[in-house]
């Protein structure tokens, strides 16, 4: 049984103490606009784990530490919070200056290519993530880590994080738990 | 209010440079968002306004400083109204905030409103205190609380209601 905690983008933001609530309030906003296409959660655990003790807020609280960093994390999230509500997520975020999604490394897995990707905002600052299969049920846009990359090549502690979280989501076997959020 | 105005001054000049990118991306991906709901395409959108299809995409990449009028003019080509409300969403968006908060860091609270009916002197005490945080804890607004007396502090509750105040909180005011 692997488990997944459902969060909101503005989450992110949250946990980084960013004043969105005040400074940026059109990401809440509601009716029709308020549905999703993906799910955003992140991995835990166990359903013990709450959102803020997961790897993913921890690297935020770590790494999303002076001005430049907090507005990157502003822009990426303000682009996913309007992005994961089509199905093409890619696509509706296509052509928004400074925002790019791409593949950032893959690895071989049960005879399979599989890709971790990254959103950016300009150069150094991304959110690591990955999505389930289209061929899944369940839509779900997984965000792993986020990074202030200062190397040209993604650090080894990323890759490895990133690819032993994602192969238990990778393998037919295993049940996914969504920890659904209060609503 | 010196003061005060120098403190928003402040926070003027440290957050808005922060939010400047993604408040100009919001508008353009709600517009796109709409867009996208109603089938139109840059063209579409470039036909009603009598403009060019270029002319729409570069409005529509996010980092724009858009125009009062252009807002209102793409909002009539959506054939959707334009709303600018000040503090409107308040409930709603801290609301979201304080539910979004992890438990386990004891941050769920209320929303630091403007404070009307308190003192002076804890007045200042709750500016500052949400001058520095978008949410306080529960202990810390109940701090303030018990120094309010009667109709001011049944006013202060009620203006925080919403987020999270009981009927028992009301009570406690007198």
């Amino acid at each position: 049984m692997i488990y997944v905690r459902e969060i909101k983008p503005t989450d992110l933001l949250d946990h980084a103490g960013i004043p969105w609530t005040q400074s940026l309030p059109g990401l809440a906003r509601g009716g029709d606009a308020s549905r999703f296409a993906w799910t955003c959660c992140t991995p835990v655990r166990d359903e013990t784990v709450s959102a803020g003790k997961s790897r993913l807020f921890r690297s935020i609280k770590d790494e999303c530490d002076d001005r430049g960093k907090k507005s990157s994390l502003a822009n990426m999230v303000t682009a996913l919070n309007s992005g994961l509500r089509s199905d093409d997520y890619q696509e509706a975020l296509k052509g928004i200056s400074g925002i790019n999604i791409k593949e950032a490394f893959s690895f071989q897995y049960q005879s399979k290519r599989h890709k971790v990707w990254e959103v950016k905002y300009q150069n150094k600052d991304r959110l690591y993530f990955f999505t389930l299969p289209q061929s899944s049920p369940q839509k779900l846009f997984l965000p792993l880590l986020f990074h202030h990359k200062n190397t040209q090549t993604t650090p080894s502690k990323i890759t490895e994080y990133c690819e032993e979280v994602m192969k238990p989501f990778l393998s037919q076997d295993e049940q996914i738990t969504i920890i659904r959020r209060k609503s | 209010m010196k003061d005060r105005n120098q403190e928003v001054r402040r926070r003027i000049e440290d957050e808005s440079s922060m939010f400047r990118g993604s408040r100009r991306m919001d508008v353009a991906l709600q517009i796109r968002e709409r867009m996208l709901a109603k089938g139109l395409r840059n063209t579409d959108v470039a036909a009603r306004l009598g403009v060019t299809e270029q002319n729409i995409s570069r409005m529509l990449r996010g980092n724009q400083n858009l125009r009062l009028d252009t807002l209102y003019e793409l909002a009539d080509a959506l054939e959707e109204p334009l709303t600018i409300m000040l503090g409107a969403n308040a409930p709603a968006s801290v609301a979201s905030a304080v539910e979004s908060l992890d438990p386990d860091d004891q941050q769920t609270g209320v929303a630091p409103r403007e404070a009307s009916g308190l003192r002076s002197a804890n007045r200042d005490e709750w500016e500052a205190l949400r001058l520095s945080a978008d949410v306080v804890s529960l202990d810390a607004y109940r701090k303030f609380k018990p120094d309010l007396g009667g109709e001011g502090a049944r006013r202060f509750a009620r203006s925080m209601s919403g987020f999270g105040i009981t009927e028992a909180d009301e009570r406690m005011c007198g």
